[in-house]
Order: structure tokens, then C-alpha cells, then sequence
């Protein structure tokens, strides 16, 4: 650097002018770097697992190669994905990839752009359930959550979350951390068993839900906190009855994984729609567009059908054999009030801390 | 320090009894000019941006319950007020206690056997030592995944003996990140007592046995107290590399095993909350060098060296 | 006169029980990277080379190895050449206060990380220059620069600055007497201080994972995120070919400039 241009950076003016605007440049760039949002660049922010590898392993290539576009992909998850676009509002990446679990308090909050469906023709193909607040977000695939077993090491399939509870498996049990969504669920389901009534009805009562949910700390419960650690747990046996997504644990099935799904819960499957969700002020619109078009598109849908073994959104995909196998019967899902369970997250978390914690 | 504190200078002109004269000042010329790029460079790249952080930690976050102008400790108060930070902060120097103690008494006795081994077999074990130190830390933190997993070979051997029927859980755990930090550390312990035995002449050592004092005596009385410069090194180090971890926990262990930095870059990362995310890992970076500060001022007392 | 044998075969025990520790993830891994089936199994049921044919499908490996071996070229190239003045300077010539500014200098092995990186992201981004390739390998200059300059000071107590003089004295020029005497005595030292620097540098996750966006990566970011989304074998075969190469580096650099005595401390 030459001299005069080390002064002139630090001179007084630009080192008070740099101290001043520290925290909203910080705020405003790391998303996105100004030259990528000038440029044929998409920025996307997927979810995690078989699921993002999906996209980014069949539709980049296929977006790249149509629209001449690179896209630049980054991976987190729903809470942290909210988290930030709350703070990046102004410089927010052009897609997100998360579920309703983050949808219905996002679009509240005016985070949303509702999607521009004229540019969209293949939203017209989706299911009705798979249109998320109106239009604000185009969901692709039902990430069902349920209790995976070990077969070498469990002879028959739970049929009942209540299961978890039952001192027979005390020691064999495991539940997702509550900042996943599938976490939260678990309150709601375990405040379905505690106060008998229908999940419609029980999902509000989420004291009662936490409270049941300490008492499988008597049965040795293990809160696991990563997908790693989950998926080590239960392909090797050591804990056989791990609720999980079924999009990840299905291509380990196809790898010859000694797992299977319960596929008949007396309280009910979890269902979670995952769909594409575009920020306010995401900077191109257009290009964004044409993704989602490519992820409703038919024979996309086909391959969420035929490599995640997951139900889809597009209305002329029905589910195959394999896909039926690892799903269940679709009349077993149940789905949670997202609008007001996101409204009152922070305070369950808070609960679910401080016993599990 | 190590590395540091060696006395190489060359004697320049004498500097006159009352102050220093402008012979003097000349004199270091030639030194500062060489230094100067280096010098330079540090301050605008690491001397400036830390004063940034430091000012940055004592502002305020736009996600903050009241957002002022202006400096302020909030960010500090929060840090000890939160259990998950402080009490981050206090794992993470609980972990490095045992990883140094540790890896002192696993790193010992190679430098020791060094010292007598034959050439060859030392230079092939000093090469091993130093392809651990370059080797990738993700690679070798993943070896550790491997090693303690369901499916690795140590449940394969507790299986085989029939000590458990199904394996046990060991990885996302402190006892993983210790391993594995201690595994890290080993280099940094070796070679610093290594080099401080070297220096022990041996005529020493012969003196103490032919004048009838034991093998063991001769370590204790004579090599143990004469290798402290090296031990001292050896531990600061460990000690500092595992207050800083930051890989390790966030491969081997879990949310509720944070260690401090993960703590401190989940804040940036995540929720953008780059004031308090500064401020805790100030704090970290302060309290590692306090306590190196005090560890050196009670072995420079307690050896009678100069360290 | 020496140690008696049980002193001599405890020692041993103890060395190579600390040794087997040392290299053991590293041979597992090995192992495990010629793993037949997907989840990893020790002893594997059925070898097979699969895993090393999939290096290649590791999201983003091959760009985020080029992008680290230049900026790893890079900070090392900077940190030697800033690491022979400042190794010179503390070596050769009276300064005040050298073991404060030798503490100093190498004060950023022992400042955390993530602290360099946190304090260098919010830095770049105020002079809008974040996010760089090169951005990157100045904040891996300032982590790494300590190991030159500490493998040169080793180097330099062993060259003998009269030599430097003696040419001088016969008419070569400052420059002449310091290219063609004291330089290639050091080659040790510049070999050593800048073969370190580029491997930590190459190697390094706390400092890039804040300065790193978009289109740069590097090699340890990417493998990083393919062991926390993957549960294959294939990160296993990626680190035996890894540590196979600098393996070899760091033998070579032996064989022919014998480093390792130049980076045993001297305390």
C-alpha cells in the first residue's frame, strides 16, 4: 500500500466516518457482496441435508446451463434464517428455503415478497396445502417427521409417539433439540397425549406439553443436537427409536441403512411443508422467478418424489410405491398452527431449556 | 514465551551513561528500517482492527432493548450475566486445565525418550511430530470422529471383549473435544521440552548417576527442574491454543459443550450481533493473557528463573 | 554411566504409548477410507477405492483448494519476506525493548482466532474491501507470521554475521555481501518459516469462515461443511491424501534442508 493511501485511510475523517457506520455496513454485507448482486448471480439460502443436496446437485446445473446465472448457495436453518432476515433487510439474499414453521410469522412481519404467480406458471400446479400464506410461499416438499427404529435392534414398528414413554424403552430413546421445528412439535404432541385432546385443539396447551415431555428424562431420554449425531445413533443401534425427517433418513435407507419409519402413529405423523420463500427487496427478482418455476416444475417434483422418498407439491405427482412405503398413509399427517406457535416460540424454548438444557 | 526472549543481539554502540545519545537513536536505524514493513503492516491489520473490536464491544446492537449512542460496559454485563456465556467461558478454561496436565504427562516422556534415541528413529518421530502440527486440524479432529464413533474401533474392541453389547456414546461430548484437544496440543508440547532437554548437558546427568543417585532421582533432582524453561513453554502455549479452540468443540461436541469462541462467533454469524459477540470474545482474549501473565509470575518466583 | 534399564523401559513405554496416541486417528482414518459401505465400520466388512473417486464430489473442493493454495502462497510469500526483515532487524542490529517487540510479534498465536477474524470482517467491510481473496490471506499473514520469523531467528544465530562483514571489508556492495553470503545460509530458515506459514495458512477455519463469502472459498470451509451434512467415508479418503502430500513436503524439506532442528524452541 503507498503511503499516501495508508494516510488517507487512516486519517481522522474515514477512521471516525468508519467507526460510525461499523455496525450498519456490517449489518448491511454479509450476505451479499455488492459485486455479486450487480452481477448474474443468484444468492439462495437453502436448508440442510439430502434436502439442499437435492437442489444443488439437480437443479443448479440445470438453472446454470438455462439461464447463464450462477447461483451462490448457502446453507442454515428456519430459526437462524429468520434471525436474519429480520437484520438484513436491507441486503437480503434473493431466496430462502425454509417451512412453514418460519412462513406464517415471516409474512406477519412484512419479511415476505408474495410471489409474483403470473411469472410463476407452475404455481397453478400446486397443491392447495403446498400454497403457503396466500402465495408467500411456493412449497416443494412435505418434510414428514416421524420415529425412525433400528431394525436389527427393534422387531416392530412403533405405533404411537406415546411409545416413547413406555419404561419397555427406557434407555432407547431419543428427540430433536427444540430450535429445530421438529422439537417443537414434539411439545405439541406430547401436550396431545398429556391432555388427551385432538392436536387442533392440544398444540396451544404447550405447558402441559413441556411438562410431559420432562418426564421422559425418567426414561432416559437423549436430546440429541445435530443431524450427525442423530443419524450415528441410530444406524448404529446404540439408541434405536430416534424421531427424525424423512428426508434425510431416506437416502440412508437406499444405502442400505437398517432403519425404518413408523409409519402409522395413533397421534399422528408430523407434517412440515418446505417451501421457496423470496425476501422483501431481494434484488433479483427475476431470476428468482425462474428458480422456483424450475423447482414447481414437474419433472423436478418427480425427483423429490423418486429421491426423497417425500410427498411433493405438484398436484399431477402422486406418490410412488417406494415413496407410499416410507410415507405411510397421508391421512396420518398432522399439521401445526405455525402463525401462532411462531409467535410463541421464544417462550416455549425458554421452557424446553430449562429442562433439557 | 516461546521462541521469544532470546538474547542474540549484537552488542551496538555503547549507549553513554546520562540517556542516550544521538549515536544511540542512529544506531537503531538500520533496525527499524528492517522492522518497519512488518511493523507497518501489524499495526494497520492487526493492531487497528482490534481497537475496532474493542470499541465495537462497548456499543450497542441494533437488536438491543434500548439502542444508544455512545460507549458502554452493556455489552460486558451481558456477558457475565448470561449463563450461556459465562458459563462457555468457564467450561472452556475448565477443558484447557485438563488438556494441558494431560498432554504434559503424554508429551514428557516422548522428549525424554528422544533424548537417548538413536538418530534415525528420532528424526522419523520429530518428522511425525511436525506432520501432526501441519496437518490439517479438520482432518485430524474428523480422525478423532472416527475413532470415537458408534462404528469405531474403540466400541469395536469394547464389543469384542464384551464389556458393552451396544456402543457407546462418545463423540459430541467434553471427553471427545478434551481428546482431541490434547491430540492437538501434543506438537506444541513436545518440541519446546525437546529442545529445553537438549539443552541439559549431559556431563550433567552422567555427574548425578556415577555419583550414585538413581535413574529417578537424576529426573527429578536433575532433569525435571532444568527442563521447566521448556515445560513453561510447552503448557503456555497448549494452554492458549486450547482457551482459543474453536474447530474442535464445534466438530466434537454439541450446543451444550460450547466453548467459548463458538459462543462468540454464534453471535456474529447468527444473529449478527457483532457488539456482544466482540465483547465476549475480548473477554475470552483477556483472560487468557491475564492468567499467562500470572502462571509466569508464579513459575518465575517459584523456579527462580527467568521466564 | 547410564540410566538403568527400567528407567530406560518405562520411558520407552510411556513415549510410545504418547506416540501410538499421536498417530493413531490418522492410521483409522486411513482405514477407514477404504470402507466398502457407506457407515463406517472398524474393521471394514469389504474394501474398496470408491471413497477416493468421490473426493471430487465434495461441493465446491476443487475451486476451494485453488482458492487456499494462492492465498496460502500468498501469506506466506508476505509473512517470510516481512519475517526476514523483522528477523534481521531483532538478530543483527540494536533496537530498544527486543523482547517486548519479539512478544509482540508473535503475541497473534496466542490471541484466539475467531478474535483476529471477528476484528478483520467488520475491519474490511468499513474499508469495503471484505470478502476478497486477498483480504483473506492478510488476515492469515498476520496469524502465521510469527513462524518465519521465529525459524529465522533460529537460522540467523547460526550464521556467523562476520562472514557478512568479511565481504563487505573486501569491496561487495551491502546488498552483494547479504544476497550472496548470509542469504543462502539462511535458506533453512526461509524454507521452513514459509513451508509452516503455508500450511497453517492453508489449513486455517476460524480466521477464513468470517472472512469468506460467495465466490472465494477454501479448502477447509468446504470440507468442513461436507462432514456436517454427509455421513460418508468420503471426507476419510479427501484426509489420507491430504496428509499423505504434506507428509511428503515436510520429508522433502528435511531431506534437504534439515527444518526441524531450526523449529525446536530454543526457549
Amino acid at each position: 500500500m503507498t503511503r499516501t493511501t495508508r494516510n488517507r485511510l487512516l486519517s481522522r475523517r474515514a477512521v471516525m466516518q468508519g467507526a460510525a457506520s461499523t455496525g450498519l455496513a456490517a449489518l448491511a454485507t454479509p450476505w451479499v457482496t455488492t459485486a455479486a448482486r450487480a452481477s448474474g448471480t443468484l444468492n439462495v439460502v437453502l436448508n440442510q441435508g439430502a434436502l439442499a443436496n437435492l437442489w444443488i446437485e439437480e437443479l443448479h446445473p440445470m438453472f446454470e446451463a438455462e439461464t447463464g446465472a450462477t447461483v451462490n448457495v448457502q446453507q442454515s436453518v428456519t430459526a437462524n434464517m429468520l434471525a436474519m432476515l429480520k437484520t438484513q433487510k436491507d441486503a437480503p439474499p434473493d431466496l430462502m428455503q425454509f417451512s412453514e414453521a418460519g412462513v406464517f410469522l415471516a409474512a406477519d412481519e412484512g419479511l415476505l415478497r408474495q410471489h409474483n404467480t403470473a411469472n410463476i406458471p407452475n404455481f397453478a400446479m400446486l397443491r392447495p396445502a403446498f400454497d403457503m400464506a396466500d402465495g408467500f410461499s411456493a412449497g416443494c416438499v412435505d418434510a414428514m417427521h416421524t420415529i425412525y427404529y433400528n431394525t436389527s435392534r427393534i422387531s416392530e414398528a412403533p405405533t404411537a409417539w406415546a411409545d416413547l414413554w413406555d419404561p419397555a424403552n427406557k434407555g432407547l430413546i431419543a428427540i430433536p433439540p427444540v430450535t429445530w421445528n421438529s422439537g417443537v412439535r414434539m411439545v405439541t404432541t406430547a401436550s396431545q397425549i398429556a391432555t388427551g385432546l385432538p392436536m387442533a385443539e392440544a398444540q396451544y396447551d404447550w405447558e402441559a406439553g413441556i411438562a410431559k415431555l420432562a418426564e421422559l428424562k425418567d426414561n432416559g431420554v437423549i436430546a440429541y443436537t445435530g443431524a450427525p449425531q442423530a443419524i450415528q445413533m441410530m444406524q448404529s443401534g446404540s439408541v434405536p427409536l430416534v424421531p427424525f425427517y424423512g428426508v434425510f433418513v431416506n437416502p440412508m435407507i437406499a444405502q442400505g441403512a437398517p432403519l425404518a419409519p413408523a409409519t402409522q402413529l395413533a397421534e399422528g405423523k408430523h407434517g412440515e411443508i418446505v417451501g421457496l420463500n423470496m425476501p422483501v427487496n431481494a434484488p433479483n427478482t427475476e431470476l428468482a422467478e425462474i428458480y422456483v418455476n424450475m423447482s414447481l416444475s414437474k419433472d423436478f417434483q418427480m425427483k423429490i418424489d423418486s429421491v426423497l422418498n417425500a410427498l411433493c407439491g405438484h398436484s399431477e405427482v402422486d406418490p410412488s410405491e417406494a415413496t407410499l412405503a416410507l410415507v405411510g398413509p397421508a391421512d396420518n399427517m398432522t399439521y401445526a398452527d405455525w402463525a401462532w406457535l411462531s409467535q410463541n416460540r421464544a417462550t416455549i424454548t425458554d421452557k424446553w431449556n430449562e429442562v433439557f438444557g | 514465551m516461546p521462541g521469544s526472549g532470546m538474547d542474540i543481539s549484537r552488542p551496538g554502540p555503547a549507549a553513554p551513561v546520562r540517556g542516550r545519545s544521538a549515536a544511540a537513536w542512529a544506531s537503531w536505524g538500520p533496525g527499524f528500517l528492517l522492522l518497519a514493513p512488518l511493523g507497518a503492516f501489524l499495526v494497520v491489520f492487526y493492531a487497528v482492527p482490534m481497537a475496532g473490536m474493542v470499541v465495537e464491544s462497548l456499543g450497542w446492537w441494533s437488536g438491543d432493548a434500548d439502542v444508544r449512542d455512545g460507549l458502554t460496559l452493556n455489552q460486558y454485563f451481558k456477558t457475565f450475566d448470561s449463563s450461556r456465556a459465562l458459563g462457555a467461558i468457564l467450561r472452556t478454561f475448565r477443558i484447557s486445565l485438563i488438556t494441558v496436565v494431560i498432554c504434559l504427562l503424554l508429551s514428557y516422556p516422548i522428549a525424554l525418550w528422544l533424548i537417548g534415541a538413536g538418530r534415525g528413529l528420532r528424526t522419523a518421530i520429530l518428522l511425525v511430530t511436525f506432520v501432526s502440527l501441519a496437518a490439517s486440524l479438520i482432518v485430524r479432529n474428523y480422525g478423532w470422529l472416527i475413532v470415537l464413533s458408534d462404528g469405531g474401533p474403540v466400541n469395536g474392541v469394547l464389543i469384542a471383549l464384551g464389556f458393552i453389547e451396544f456402543p457407546l456414546r462418545m463423540t459430541y461430548s467434553e471427553g471427545a473435544i478434551t481428546v482431541a484437544l490434547v491430540h492437538y496440543g501434543m506438537p506444541f508440547m513436545i518440541l519446546p521440552i525437546y529442545g529445553a532437554l537438549q539443552r541439559i548437558p549431559p556431563s550433567l546427568r552422567d555427574a548425578s548417576l556415577s555419583l550414585g543417585a538413581g535413574s529417578w532421582r537424576t529426573l527429578t533432582r536433575i532433569t525435571l527442574p532444568l527442563s521447566v524453561p521448556g515445560v513453561f513453554g510447552g503448557t503456555i502455549l497448549v494452554f492458549a491454543v486450547s482457551m482459543s479452540a474453536f474447530v474442535t468443540p464445534l466438530m466434537l461436541g454439541s450446543p451444550s459443550t460450547a466453548m467459548a469462541s463458538q459462543v462468540a462467533a454464534e453471535q456474529l454469524l447468527v444473529q449478527l450481533n457483532f457488539a456482544w459477540g466482540s465483547a465476549i470474545i475480548l473477554t475470552l482474549t483477556v483472560a487468557t493473557l491475564l492468567l499467562v501473565w500470572l502462571y509466569a509470575r508464579i513459575i518465575s518466583k517459584v523456579f527462580k528463573i527467568d521466564v | 554411566m547410564s540410566e538403568s534399564a527400567a528407567f530406560r523401559t518405562t520411558v520407552a513405554i510411556l513415549a510410545w504409548t504418547g506416540i501410538a496416541f499421536l498417530v493413531f486417528p490418522v492410521l483409522v482414518t486411513a482405514l477407514a477410507s477404504f470402507n466398502e459401505g457407506y457407515f463406517i465400520e472398524m474393521p471394514p466388512k469389504a474394501l474398496s477405492l470408491r471413497w477416493y473417486g468421490a473426493i471430487g464430489d465434495i461441493h465446491r473442493i476443487g475451486e476451494a483448494v485453488l482458492w487456499s493454495l494462492l492465498i496460502a502462497f500468498v501469506a506466506a510469500l508476505l509473512a517470510t519476506a516481512f519475517g526476514l526483515g523483522a528477523a534481521l532487524a531483532i538478530a543483527r542490529h540494536p533496537l530498544p525493548g527486543k523482547p517486548a517487540i519479539t512478544a509482540v510479534l508473535l503475541s497473534p498465536v496466542t490471541v484466539p482466532m475467531v478474535a483476529i477474524g471477528i476484528a478483520l470482517v467488520q475491519y474490511f467491510v468499513v474499508l469495503g474491501v471484505a470478502f476478497t481473496w486477498w483480504s483473506v490471506a492478510i488476515g492469515h499473514v498476520v496469524l502465521v507470521v510469527a513462524y518465519p520469523v521465529r525459524t529465522l531467528l533460529a537460522s540467523l544465530t547460526l550464521t556467523n554475521s562476520g562472514l557478512e562483514d568479511a565481504a563487505r571489508s573486501l569491496g561487495a556492495s551491502r546488498w552483494r555481501a547479504f544476497h550472496t553470503v548470509t542469504l543462502p545460509q539462511l535458506k533453512p530458515g526461509l524454507v521452513s518459516g514459509f513451508l509452516f506459514a503455508f500450511l497453517i495458512s492453508f489449513d486455517n477455519y476460524p480466521i477464513s469462515v468470517f472472512l469468506v463469502r460467495g465466490d472465494v472459498t477454501t479448502m477447509p470451509i468446504e470440507l468442513f461443511n461436507h462432514i456436517s451434512n454427509n455421513f460418508d467415508p468420503t471426507p476419510a479418503a479427501f484426509s489420507t491424501v491430504y496428509i499423505l502430500i504434506v507428509s511428503l513436503v515436510i520429508c522433502a524439506a528435511e531431506w534437504r534442508y534439515r527444518i526441524v532442528s531450526l523449529s525446536i524452541p530454543k526457549t
